[in-house]
């Protein structure tokens, strides 16, 4: 466990000494506060308008710290070569592979907390309370992160980053049409194509169950949407994920 | 005091440049041609297209078609010329809007009186009739086809109707269990307004509003309990 928690912290330190981590945090912070222009223009929706554009800020944001830290994560120790001082020293592969993800995993909650409060903070100077609620929001959206960056982590174990970058974030967008795939398919494929989209359903991560903005700016209770079923879900993917990363990484061959 | 010179020289050919493409976006400022669209509405997506486009993020879609459609209404405003043209676009951005974020209350409430306001009542009860089928158990939709169809359609039959529907959802205002009676009277059911007045009466403490219920009573020749 000391050796999973020493490299989640140097993980976490080397990332946040990642200036385009501070670049992307510093623009979403704006592109957050600059939902206030945009209120002021909505004729009546500027509260609804400031949620929905700074959660939604928040999780493309947060998406891209976690793809563009997340693909060079292992790849960048193979590439250093600081990979053979590791797997020479007395420790699991699994256990490098974990810290890695849980050091990222850390340094997106540290960005999706400060920027959730930058957003908070903002509608207090507007409406004059704290509204608690978009936490629920933005826990969903680590939860989600959290199934991204395991994706990222995956690819970065036996990819190059570029090419770690175009299926993660091709794999956010089939996550986050998930639920719209499946309509169509149930409304225009026959039997067989019907089939496969359901198999796809539900071997893809479904990202679409993560998102609870629009219950959370309309004030919906969120029991029926938020249930422990889909943490349990979210939790779940990311051990499988994280499986695989491990056994693909346990049979590279060091040399 | 080389390299200061050569960053003197970048940076007045910055200015020099920053300076020059500014008059230049300026000077093409108003210069249309045959080639430039008029008016970028032409090329509303469908719905479904940006369902898909949006990766989700459909709220946020949502309101960026809210704000191009009150956009669009200010722009058309400065249109003198009453044409069947003028606020064509208005209904198709308020529908993507509303499709986009069924919850979009403010969309269908501000943008029905919008759509009302420049007499394109047929699409006003669309954009209403398609928020209330999307929330059943909001009163705003029917409250305000009821509105539409009194004030503006002097359809009392259907206001009563829509009024009927929002005297039983919760939240809805307290004047319209007073309206209610009034518009069965105005349809014709004298029977109808006389029973749900008196049941006002019995049901209410409030001494303004018996007053006001004995008062519509009294034109009816009928005497309080």
């Amino acid at each position: 466990m000391n050796r999973v928690r020493a490299i989640t912290l140097n993980t976490f330190k080397e990332a946040v000494r990642d200036r385009i981590l501070y670049a992307i945090l510093a623009f979403a912070i704006a592109m957050i506060c600059s939902t206030f222009i945009l209120a002021t223009i909505g004729v009546g929706s500027g509260p609804k308008i400031i949620r929905d554009l700074g959660l939604g800020f928040i999780s493309i944001f947060g998406a891209l710290i976690a793809v563009f830290i997340g693909i060079g994560l292992v790849h960048k120790e193979i590439d250093r070569r600081t990979i053979y001082t590791i797997v020479s020293k007395p420790i699991h592969r699994f256990e490098f592979i974990l810290g890695k993800y849980l050091g990222l995993i850390l340094t997106l909650l540290v960005n999706v907390t400060i920027m959730t409060w930058a957003l908070m903070g903002l509608i207090f100077l507007g409406e004059g309370f704290w509204d608690f609620r978009l936490f629920a929001a933005s826990g969903m959206i680590l939860l989600e992160l959290m199934v991204v960056t395991g994706i990222a982590v995956l690819f970065s174990s036996f990819s190059t980053p570029a090419l770690s970058a175009i299926f993660t974030l091709s794999f956010f967008a089939i996550g986050r049409l998930l639920d719209d795939l499946r309509l169509f398919g149930e409304q225009y494929a026959g039997p067989v194509g019907r089939a496969m989209i359901r198999t796809f359903y539900y071997l893809l991560p479904n990202l679409g169950r993560f998102n609870v903005n629009a219950e959370v700016v309309h004030g919906i209770p969120l029991g029926e949407v938020v249930s422990g079923m889909t943490i349990l879900y979210g939790s779940l993917y990311v051990v499988a994920l994280l499986a695989l990363t491990s056994l693909i990484f346990q049979n590279r061959d060091f040399r | 005091m080389k390299v200061k010179k050569i960053s003197v020289l970048w940076a007045s050919l910055f200015s020099l440049a920053l300076v020059g493409s500014v008059l230049a976006a300026r000077g093409l400022e108003g210069r249309g041609g045959a080639s430039r669209i008029a008016d970028d509405s032409l090329y509303l997506p469908s719905a479904t297209f940006l369902r898909y486009a949006s990766l989700g993020y459909r709220t946020m879609l949502a309101d960026l078609m809210w704000i191009r459609a009150t956009q669009y209404f200010g722009s058309q405003l400065e249109v003198r010329k009453a044409t069947p043209e003028k606020h064509r676009f208005l209904y198709p951005l308020l529908d993507l809007a509303v499709s986009l974020d069924p919850h979009f209350m403010n969309a269908y409430r501000f943008g029905g009186l919008l759509l009302t306001v420049v007499k394109r009542y047929e699409q006003a009860i669309a954009l209403y009739e398609k928020g209330y089928a999307a929330n059943p158990d909001r009163w705003e939709n029917p409250h305000d086809l009821g509105r539409l169809y009194y004030l503006e359609l002097k359809d009392h039959e259907k206001a009563l109707h829509w009024w009927g529907i929002a005297n039983r959802l919760p939240g809805r205002p307290d004047y319209i269990p007073r309206f209610v009676p009034l518009l069965y009277l105005e349809t014709g059911q004298r029977e109808i307004a006389v029973e749900l007045w008196l049941e006002m009466y019995r049901a209410t403490d409030n001494e303004w509003l018996r007053g006001v219920i004995e008062g519509h009573l009294q034109k009816l020749g009928v005497q309080v309990p």
